[in-house]
C-alpha cells in the first residue's frame, strides 16, 4: 500500500520535473549542446572555416595542441588569472556586500557606485583601463607618483600586464559578487544573529560561525560561476593586450580566437575550444565535488 | 553611564574609518568611469591632449553626434524588448528547472545538472557557425525570436535559483501542501516570493546579458532595424582607429538605463521581504 | 495581498509569452520567394557587407545610394558588421549556404577566399565592361588573381610613411620642415628627441605580436624591404631574411631601443599623445590625427638606409562578389565594377582619405587639386608605387605570427638579432608546412 503510493509520488515527481525541465532542455539543446556537439566534430578535421573541404585527421589536432607551448603558456596564464578574479573577487564581493549590508549613510549611492563596471559593456571597459594604465599619462601611474611611486609600464612589460589585465577582471566583477552576496545575506534569519548577540558573540564570532557557513550555497555558486567566466575572459584583454607582451596575457579563450580567426585554422580552434571546455568541466565537477563534502547539504 | 558614552563614541570612529575605506574604494571603481564622463565631453580637438579628471569642457554636443552615428533609437528599443524578455525567460525557466533540481527527485538529476552547468563553459566563438546555421533553418535570422529565443534559459538562472531554494526550509511547501497547495503552487506562491532578492537579481543581471551582449545579436542581424545598442556602439572602434570621444559618449548613454534599473532593483534585492510571504 | 500581486505578475507574463511565441512562429514561417513575374518590375536586391565605420561608413553608404538612384533595376542594401566580426559571419553565412551577394574586406582575407570556392570569377565581366587592369597597381591585383581567375578588385588601400611631430622637432632645435630622409638622420633626430627628457621617447616601435602578430610583422617588413631582403623567397616557399639584410634590418631597430634607448620595447600610443617624435604608421591616421592632436605633426616617406631603396607596405580592402543566384550575380558584379571604376574611386578617395587603387586615379586632375588641401597625403600617394605586396598565400597568417614572436623577443632583448632572426626561420619554416 505504502509502496505504491511511493512508486506514484516517484512518478508524479519525474513527471513534474520533467515538465519544469522542458523548456530548458529544448533550449538547452538546440542551441548549446548541438553547436559544441558540431564544434567537436570539428576538432577533428582539417577546416580554414572558408573552404567546402574538410579534411577528417581523427585526432591530429589534440596531438598538435599538446606539443604546443604557446597552448602550455595560455593554459598557465589562464590559469593564474583564473585563481586572480575568483579568490581576490570573492573576498572583495563579500567584504563589500557585509558592509553594504548594514544600516549606513549613503549605502545606496555605494552600491550604485560598485556595481557600475558590472554595467559598463567590457570592450568599452578595456579602453578605458588601457589608457589609465598608461606610462607616462595614465591616471595610475600618476596617482602612484602622488605617493612617490614610480608604476612600471603596465601593459607594456611582461611583468606587470597580467596582474593589470587581472585587477580589471576584478573590478569587472566585484559588482556582480556584491549583490549575489547581498542578496544570499537576506535569506539568513535575523533571529540566529540576534540569538548569538545575546549569547555574547564578537562579530567575527557571528560571521566565523554563523554568516559564513550559511552563505556557503552563495559562496559555491559564485565560485563555481567566477571559474566559468574567467575561463572565457576576452573582451577586455583583447582590447588592452592582445594578449601580449610576449605572451604574457595570452589567455586561453584569445589562443582560440588566433587560431580560428587569424590563422584559419577552425579546426584546430575547435579542438582548443574543446579542451577549454573539459578543464572548465573538470575544475567545475572539483569545486562541486568539493562543496558537496564541505557540510553545507541540508540533512 | 561614562561607558555607553564611551561606546556611542567608538562606534562613531568605526563609522568614519568604515566610510573613509568605502570612498577609497569607491574612487579606483568610478575612476575609469569618470574618465569616460570627461572624455566624452571633450571638444574633438583635443582627443589625444592630456588627460585630466574632471570635465573642464562640456561639449554636449558630442552625445547628440554619438546618437545620430547609427539609428540609435531603433537599437535602444530592440535592446530593451530583447533584454526584457531575456529578463522574463531566465527568472521563469531558471525558477521552474530550479525547483525541479532541488525540491523533486528523477533519475539523472546530478549528471543533468552538470550538463545544464557544462553549457556556460562553451566558449562562445566555437558555437558561431553551428548557430547561426540553426537560426537560418528555423528562418529566425533578422527576427526577435532569433535575438530573445535561444537566451531564454541561462544555467546560470538554474542554479541561481536552485541555490537559494536551497536555503528555504522544507517546513514552508509542507505547510502549503497540507493546505492544499500543488507543486506548482508551491514554486510560484511560496518559493519565488520568498526568494525574491534572488529573482530580483537574476531578473537584474538577465537584463544586463541582454543589454550588453555584443555577439549574439551580431550573428543572427544583419537589417540595421533589428540591431541592437552594443551593435551601435562598435561603429566607434573599428579598423582604422577608435573614435574616442563618441565611444564614450553612447557608453555612457548606454549604461545610465541600467543604473537607474540597478537603483530601483537594489531595494527589492537587499530591503526584501524575507519570509514576507508567511504572514499571509 | 501578497499573493494577488504574484497572480497578476505571472498573468502578464504569460501574456508576453504567448505575444513572444506568436512573433516566432510569424517570422518562422519561410520568407515567400520572390514571384517571377515580378521580376522585371521590382529591382533585384542585394546585400553588401563591408566593415567601414564612422565617416567611412557615412560616405559608402552615400555611394551605395547614389548606385541605387543610377541602376533603378539594382537595390543594394548596406550593410555595416564590425571588423572584428565580419570575416566569422562570412564564415558562417558560407557554411549556411547563403553568403551576401558582394563583400569587402582585407587584403589579408583574399588567399583564404580565393581558395573557398565561394567566390565567382570577375575575368569576362571586366572584359565585357572593358575595365583596364593594368591600370590598377600590380602588386594590389595579386591578391585578386589565384588560377587564373580574377575573383576580387582592389578597392581601397592604405600604405606606411614616417609621421613626426612638428612640436617636439623645434623643441629639441630641429627643422620641423626637413623630416629624416635616411636611418642615420632618423637615429640622430630621435636622439636629439629623447635628450628633451620628460619620458618622452625620439621613436616609437610596434614591439607587441599581440594577437596575429601582423602589427609587428608588417611593420618591419619595410626596412627588410629597403635593405634589400625579401620576407619569403623563391616564390614564397622559403624565408628570405635570415641574411645580411635581415641583420642590417632588425639591428637598426633592436639598437634603437636596446642601445640608444630612444624607443621603448611596450605598449603601443605614445606618438599620438605627444610623447614620441616620430613613428611609422598608415595613411588613414592622417584622418584620424587632422586637427584632433594636441600638437601639429607633418608625414614624409619612410626613411631609408645609405645605399638602401624605397619600400613600403601596403593594406586596404577588396571586393568580391559570392556564387548565388544568377540574377545576383550579374547585380553583384555590375556594382563592384562600378565601385572600381575610376570616377567612382575619386570620389570615395577624396571622400575618404585611402589612397587611390588605380594609376588614373593617383593622375586625376580633380584628385590632385585635392591632395593640396591635405598635403600630408603626398607622400602616401608618393610611396604608393614602392609599395610591396605581402605574400597571397594561405600560409601567410601563420607565418607572420612566427616572425612577429621571435622579433618580440629581440625587442625586449630576450634574445640577440641573429638569435631572433635564426629562430624565426626555423619558426616561418615550419608554419609554411602548416
Amino acid at each position: 500500500m505504502t509502496e505504491r503510493r511511493t512508486m506514484a509520488r516517484n512518478r508524479e515527481e519525474t513527471v513534474t520535473a520533467l515538465i519544469c525541465l522542458l523548456p530548458a532542455l529544448l533550449v538547452f539543446g538546440l542551441f548549446n549542446i548541438y553547436p559544441a556537439l558540431y564544434a567537436a566534430w570539428l576538432s577533428l578535421v582539417k577546416w580554414d572555416g572558408l573552404s567546402t573541404v574538410q579534411i577528417f585527421v581523427g585526432f591530429t589536432n589534440y596531438r598538435t595542441l599538446l606539443a604546443d607551448p604557446e597552448f602550455w603558456n595560455s593554459a598557465r596564464v589562464t590559469l593564474l588569472y583564473t585563481i586572480g578574479v575568483t579568490v581576490l573577487g570573492l573576498a572583495a564581493g563579500l567584504t563589500v556586500a557585509l558592509v553594504l549590508n548594514q544600516r549606513l549613510f549613503g549605502r545606496t549611492l555605494y552600491r550604485a557606485i560598485y556595481f557600475t563596471p558590472v554595467i559598463t559593456a567590457s570592450v568599452a571597459a578595456g579602453v578605458v583601463w588601457s589608457l589609465l594604465f598608461d606610462p607616462i599619462s595614465g591616471m595610475v601611474n600618476l596617482t602612484l607618483k602622488v605617493i612617490g611611486l614610480q608604476g612600471p609600464d603596465w601593459l607594456g612589460d611582461p611583468k606587470w600586464a597580467l596582474p593589470a589585465v587581472t585587477l580589471v577582471g576584478i573590478w569587472k566583477r566585484l559588482g556582480f559578487n556584491m549583490v549575489i552576496y547581498l542578496a544570499g545575506l537576506q535569506a539568513i534569519p535575523r533571529e540566529y544573529d540576534d540569538a548569538a548577540k545575546v549569547d555574547g558573540a564578537s562579530s567575527w564570532q557571528r560571521f566565523r560561525h554563523i554568516t559564513w557557513p550559511l552563505l556557503m550555497p552563495t559562496t559555491v555558486l559564485l565560485a563555481i560561476m567566477s571559474v566559468i567566466d574567467a575561463f572565457q575572459a576576452f573582451d577586455h584583454i583583447f582590447v588592452m593586450t592582445f594578449g601580449g607582451p610576449m605572451g604574457a596575457t595570452d589567455v586561453l579563450p584569445l589562443y582560440l580566437y588566433r587560431q580560428g580567426f587569424r590563422l584559419f585554422h577552425l579546426g584546430y580552434a575547435s579542438a582548443v575550444g574543446w579542451v577549454i571546455f573539459l578543464l572548465v568541466f573538470i575544475t567545475t565537477l572539483l569545486q562541486w565535488r568539493f562543496s558537496r563534502f564541505g557540510g553545507w547539504q541540508r540533512a | 553611564m561614562k561607558q555607553r558614552n564611551w561606546a556611542s563614541i567608538c562606534r562613531r570612529t568605526n563609522r568614519l574609518a568604515l566610510h573613509g575605506v568605502l570612498l577609497m574604494g569607491a574612487w579606483v571603481v568610478v575612476l575609469p568611469y569618470l574618465w569616460m564622463i570627461t572624455t566624452s565631453l571633450k571638444p574633438l580637438k583635443l582627443t589625444f591632449s592630456p588627460p585630466y579628471l574632471l570635465p573642464v569642457w562640456f561639449q554636449w554636443e558630442n552625445y547628440r553626434a554619438a546618437w545620430e552615428a547609427a539609428p540609435f533609437a531603433r537599437y535602444y528599443l530592440n535592446s530593451a524588448i530583447m533584454a526584457a524578455a531575456i529578463a522574463i525567460g531566465q527568472v521563469l525557466g531558471g525558477a521552474m528547472a530550479a525547483y525541479a533540481f532541488d525540491r523533486l527527485n528523477f533519475r539523472f538529476k546530478e549528471p543533468l545538472f552538470l550538463l545544464f552547468l557544462g553549457t556556460l563553459m562553451i566558449p562562445f566563438h566555437l558555437q558561431v557557425i553551428p548557430s547561426y546555421l540553426i537560426i537560418q533553418r528555423l528562418g529566425w535570422l533578422n527576427t526577435y525570436a532569433g535575438l530573445i529565443i535561444p537566451r531564454l534559459i541561462s544555467a546560470f538562472g538554474v542554479f541561481l535559483m536552485r541555490q537559494f531554494f536551497r536555503t528555504i526550509p522544507r517546513e514552508l511547501d509542507e505547510a502549503a501542501m497540507i493546505d492544499g497547495c500543488g507543486r506548482l503552487c508551491i514554486l510560484f506562491r511560496i518559493l519565488l516570493p520568498v526568494a525574491r532578492p534572488a529573482v530580483t537579481a537574476l531578473g537584474l543581471f538577465a537584463f544586463l546579458f541582454g543589454w550588453n551582449d555584443f555577439l549574439w545579436p551580431l550573428i543572427v542581424t544583419t537589417d540595421p532595424n533589428m540591431q541592437t545598442i552594443q551593435v551601435g556602439l562598435a561603429t566607434f572602434y573599428g579598423k582604422y582607429g577608435t573614435q574616442w570621444v563618441y565611444l564614450m559618449a553612447g557608453t555612457v548613454t548606454s549604461t545610465l538605463p541600467v543604473l537607474g534599473l540597478f537603483i530601483l532593483a537594489q531595494r527589492w534585492i537587499i530591503e526584501g521581504v524575507t519570509m514576507g510571504s508567511l504572514k499571509e | 495581498m501578497f499573493l494577488r500581486q504574484w497572480r497578476s505578475l505571472w498573468v502578464l507574463i504569460l501574456v508576453l509569452f504567448v505575444v513572444l511565441a506568436g512573433c516566432a512562429s510569424n517570422t518562422a514561417q519561410p520568407t515567400p520567394q520572390p514571384k517571377q513575374e515580378a521580376k522585371a518590375v521590382t529591382p533585384v536586391e542585394i546585400e553588401f557587407w563591408n566593415y567601414w565605420d564612422g565617416n567611412n561608413g557615412k560616405v559608402i553608404s552615400a555611394l551605395v545610394e547614389q548606385f541605387n538612384q543610377s541602376h533603378p533595376n539594382i537595390k543594394v542594401k548596406n550593410v555595416f558588421l564590425p571588423w572584428g566580426e565580419l570575416l566569422s559571419k562570412l564564415q558562417a553565412s558560407i557554411a549556411g549556404k547563403n553568403p551576401p551577394a558582394v563583400a569587402a574586406g582585407d587584403l589579408a582575407w583574399m588567399a583564404k577566399l580565393n581558395r573557398s570556392g565561394a567566390l565567382i570569377d570577375l575575368t569576362d565581366a571586366a572584359k565585357k565592361a572593358n575595365l583596364d587592369l593594368g591600370d590598377f597597381y600590380p602588386a594590389l591585383l595579386e591578391y585578386d588573381r589565384y588560377q587564373g581567375k580574377l575573383q576580387g578588385l582592389p578597392i581601397s588601400t592604405n600604405n606606411l610613411a614616417l609621421f613626426y611631430n612638428k612640436d617636439l622637432f623645434k623643441k629639441a632645435g630641429l627643422d620641423p620642415e626637413k623630416p629624416p630622409k635616411t636611418w642615420d638622420e632618423l637615429r640622430a633626430y630621435a636622439k636629439k628627441i629623447t635628450a628633451l627628457g620628460g619620458g618622452i621617447k625620439g621613436f616609437e616601435i610596434y614591439t607587441v605580436a599581440g594577437d596575429s602578430g601582423e602589427g609587428v610583422t608588417w611593420q618591419f617588413q619595410p626596412y627588410l624591404w629597403q635593405a634589400g631582403g625579401e620576407y619569403l623567397a623563391d616564390n614564397y616557399t622559403k624565408p628570405g631574411f635570415n641574411n645580411a639584410a635581415g641583420e642590417k634590418a632588425l639591428k637598426f631597430l633592436v639598437d634603437l631601443i636596446r642601445v640608444d634607448k630612444v624607443a621603448e620595447a611596450g605598449k603601443w600610443g605614445a606618438f599620438d599623445k605627444g610623447q614620441a617624435g616620430m613613428r611609422i604608421d598608415g595613411s588613414w591616421m592622417v584622418g584620424i590625427w587632422a586637427g584632433q592632436t594636441p600638437f601639429d605633426f607633418g608625414t614624409a616617406m619612410i626613411p631609408i638606409p645609405e645605399g638602401g631603396t624605397r619600400a613600403t607596405n601596403m593594406g586596404g580592402e577588396h571586393i568580391f562578389v559570392f556564387q548565388t543566384t544568377p540574377e545576383k550575380q550579374a547585380a553583384a558584379t555590375e556594382f563592384a565594377l562600378w565601385f572600381a571604376s575610376t570616377p567612382v574611386q575619386v570620389d570615395w578617395d577624396m571622400r575618404t582619405g585611402f589612397m587611390p587603387v588605380r594609376e588614373s586615379v593617383s593622375n586625376d586632375a580633380k584628385y590632385r587639386e585635392w591632395l593640396k588641401k591635405e598635403p600630408r597625403l603626398l607622400p602616401f600617394v608618393e610611396q604608393q608605387q614602392y609599395a610591396h605586396a605581402r605574400p597571397p598565400i594561405p600560409e601567410y597568417p601563420d607565418t607572420s605570427l612566427a616572425f612577429a614572436k621571435e622579433l618580440e623577443k629581440a625587442f625586449y632583448g630576450k634574445v640577440t638579432v641573429k638569435e631572433a632572426l635564426a629562430n624565426a626561420e626555423k619558426a616561418v619554416t615550419a608554419a609554411l608546412k602548416k
